[in-house]
């Protein structure tokens, strides 16, 4: 019957815009049960949303990369005691753990006296390695540069991982009317500068 | 630009922007190459009838075990530390021993190690003695107890096979005094696993490698914590924390973890449900697994009734409920604060709608300013500070060839209204006039200009109305309040929406009594 499931959801991949979480339910049990298969399908769903969320936090490529590689080890030796009846919320518990290790890694830099990038995604480098657009870049570098720490968390929490406003509240910890006018706050600026960008080419 | 073409943009360039390191993350699984490689499990064994009584015969062999080695330097045999042992109970005290067993130093890591070797000398001691006389002066200071029977035994040794021999000699020996004392222990005993990171973190948090080990293992598992935040926590409680969930330590378990010191599941059951005001039949999917939250230890009691999920955490010593969340599985009332949010921000894209057709009409570039930009001088020219204001509205208008806004607001007993110049900020006309009834709307008063009456304060007419609708305050939307006289009665006329009704009352200022109410279906 699992099987069934993911067949059809592997069919569906890259057409489905929303992450559904009763797959992630299943594959987060596949994985526990040693399936590697498993592991792979959910990194595929969940990676933009925990790199989006570690580079938003650390506000550094690198950095983040790192956090990506840690969280899908420590998803992979927690799946066992992942239990979807803790609020069966399989992409919080994802993040969760990413915001944990983004912790351990601004105390790691804390220590290091490290800092943060200047300009995230311009790179050129960079760049090379990836899909990244002209507009990717300029988009993402706005919403690094012109939008606060807590903007830029809530936006994408919600654009990238699909979070509702009240689960981004109860994650950061917010007011749920804070969540929402930041929300609004920070899309209007980037469709702002987004704008402006376009008529200055 | 939409909204929705924003948002797809953004997902995309972080799509696109996330690099791939599936491959390395799938390697360093196959290779075992991940921090928490080497978890074993192993608990559960309840291998009592080997008990080992004879703890010289087994100290003997030991050293014959050592003595194999013959031909050391007297110095590595005599000083050098061999092995390092550390109970933890919540006192953690810390032995290092040579390769003769002989104990070269008991170091204390906490206050509660300090106070259990008080003044007792261990140099030259054996460790068995050592150990004997620590677990004897921590069942003295009630450390371990009926109430908190969990203690953790990690040897760490250069030579594996030692290190084991030791470690599942102490175990039994503790576990021997343990049964003799009226209560059941549950011992832990592990040994250091070999370059884990244990060491490290011991150092940072000054805590035994022993227990940075047991953490550092149920992080591991449950990452929803930190290593940070489970560090103090005594051998007991960390021991209920691995015994209610799938987390696999090194550690081999004997007997189970007291939870006497604590309410138990079913009280922890009860509470919550007559909170909710259910009777257990009236629920499904009741759960209940003790965590540790909010710097306490809890437990977590989760169940479904009518259309809500429940989620309670009850503190497990006291009781007290510390948290608990009623969500509504269907997403009516979030969708109701979501639209009141965008009607918001669609009246900031009216008024740059606005202003930008009368650019357009005028034929001029100007810049106009902000609502919050004429708010502020508003307040200013009156005199009052923005915490002082009630009920502001603002808006922009183009009248007589000028470009303005209207802000009307009341502070104290008086209504103000301005005219600004929307492009200079030049206050064109402005009105004060003396409104009494705002200090009741506004909960400034309760007693009458006249000095003859009290009334009930806005705040409790607000109350009566709620709970006479059966409304919680926070499905509660456009709440207005007026004072009003009529009739020669003088009353609060209460409007508000609730998620599927728009509600009136009027209610009486003096006495509560509701004079009216009505509810009718929002439209």
């Amino acid at each position: 019957m699992e099987t069934v499931i993911l067949l059809h959801l592997a069919e569906l991949d890259g057409l489905r815009e929303n992450i559904d979480p009763s797959a992630l339910d299943i594959y987060i049990r596949r994985i526990a049960a040693g399936d590697t298969r498993a592991l792979e399908s959910l990194y595929h769903e969940t990676s933009a949303s925990v790199y989006a969320y570690a580079v938003s936090v650390l506000k550094n490529v690198h950095d983040a990369e790192d956090v990506l590689h840690d969280c899908y080890i420590a998803v992979h030796s927690a799946a066992a005691n992942y239990s979807p009846s803790g609020g069966g919320k399989p992409m919080a518990w994802i993040i969760t753990i990413a915001k944990n290790l983004c912790f351990m890694k601004l105390r790691e830099r804390k220590k290091k006296a490290e800092t943060e990038d200047e300009d995230f995604f311009i790179n050129a480098q960079y760049n090379a390695d990836h899909a990244l657009t002209p507009e990717d870049a300029f988009i993402l570098n706005e919403c690094m540069n012109e939008l606060s720490d807590e903007e830029r968390q809530i936006v994408v929490l919600h654009v990238v991982s699909g979070f509702k406003h009240r689960e981004i509240a109860a994650f950061l910890d917010m007011a749920l009317p804070t969540v929402l006018s930041k929300y609004h706050r920070a899309l209007k600026k980037l469709k702002n500068s987004l704008s402006k960008g376009e008529r200055e080419e | 630009m939409r909204n929705e073409d924003m948002q797809a943009k953004l997902k995309t360039a972080f799509e696109h922007a996330t690099p791939d390191v599936l491959d390395t993350v799938l390697s360093d699984i196959a290779s075992g190459n991940t921090e928490n490689k080497q978890i074993i499990v192993m608990g559960g064994q309840k291998n009592m009838k080997n008990t080992i009584r004879n703890l010289t015969a087994i100290a003997a062999a030991a050293v014959l075990l050592v003595g194999g080695g013959a031909g050391f330097a007297v110095y590595n045999n005599n000083y050098k530390v061999a092995s390092t042992i550390s109970l933890d109970v919540n006192p953690s005290v810390e032995i290092t021993a040579n390769k003769k067993e002989d104990v070269l130093a008991v170091t204390a890591l906490n206050d509660d190690g300090r106070k259990i070797i008080g003044d007792m000398d261990f140099s030259g001691s054996s460790i068995d003695v050592t150990v004997n006389a620590l677990i004897g002066s921590m069942l003295r200071e009630g450390y371990l107890s009926d109430l908190a029977n969990s203690i953790l035994i990690s040897v760490d040794d250069a030579d594996a096979a030692r290190g084991a021999a030791l470690q599942k000699k102490l175990a039994d020996d503790i576990n021997t005094i343990l049964q003799t004392n009226a209560f059941d222990g549950a011992v832990l005993s592990q040994t250091i696993v070999k370059d884990s990171d244990a060491w490290t973190l011991a150092e940072e948090y000054g805590i035994t490698a022993g227990k940075a080990q047991l953490v550092n293992e149920i992080v591991a598992g449950n990452p929803v914590h930190t290593f940070e935040e489970l560090a103090p926590l005594s051998i007991n409680e960390l021991n209920l924390l691995t015994a209610g969930s799938a987390v696999t330590t090194t550690a081999e378990s004997v007997g189970q973890a007291s939870d006497k010191a604590y309410i138990g599941s079913n009280r922890a059951k009860e509470i919550a449900l007559e909170h909710a005001g259910f009777m257990a039949a009236d629920v499904v999917g009741i759960q209940v697994e003790m965590d540790y939250e909010h710097g306490v230890m809890v437990y977590e009691v989760d169940f479904y009734a009518d259309a809500y999920e429940y989620d309670y955490d009850i503190n497990a010593e006291t009781g007290e409920i510390v948290k608990n969340d009623k969500e509504f599985e269907d997403d009516a009332w979030f969708n109701q604060y979501e639209q009141k949010m965008v009607k918001e921000s669609q009246k900031e894209e009216r008024l740059q709608n606005e202003q930008a057709s009368v650019r357009q009409e005028q034929g001029t570039s100007a810049d106009y300013l902000t609502p919050d930009d004429v708010k502020k001088i508003a307040f200013d020219h009156a005199g009052v500070t923005a915490d002082t204001v009630f009920d502001l509205e603002t808006e922009f208008d183009y009248d007589n060839g000028r470009a303005e806004y209207e802000i009307d607001f009341e502070s104290g007993e008086f209504d103000y209204s301005y005219d600004i110049d929307a492009v200079t900020g030049e206050v064109i006309k402005n009105n004060k006039k003396s409104d009494p009834e705002n200090l009741f709307e506004n909960g400034l008063s309760t007693t009458s200009p006249d000095g003859t009456t009290e009334y009930i304060s806005a705040d409790r007419a607000k109350e009566i109305a709620l709970s006479h609708a059966g409304v919680a305050e926070t499905n509660v939307f456009d709440y207005d309040c007026e004072l009003e006289h009529e009739k020669g009665r003088t009353f609060y006329e209460v409007d508000f929406e609730s998620m599927n009704y728009e509600h009136e009352y009027d209610i009486d200022a003096v006495t509560g009594e509701i004079i009216r109410s009505d509810k009718e279906i929002r439209d």
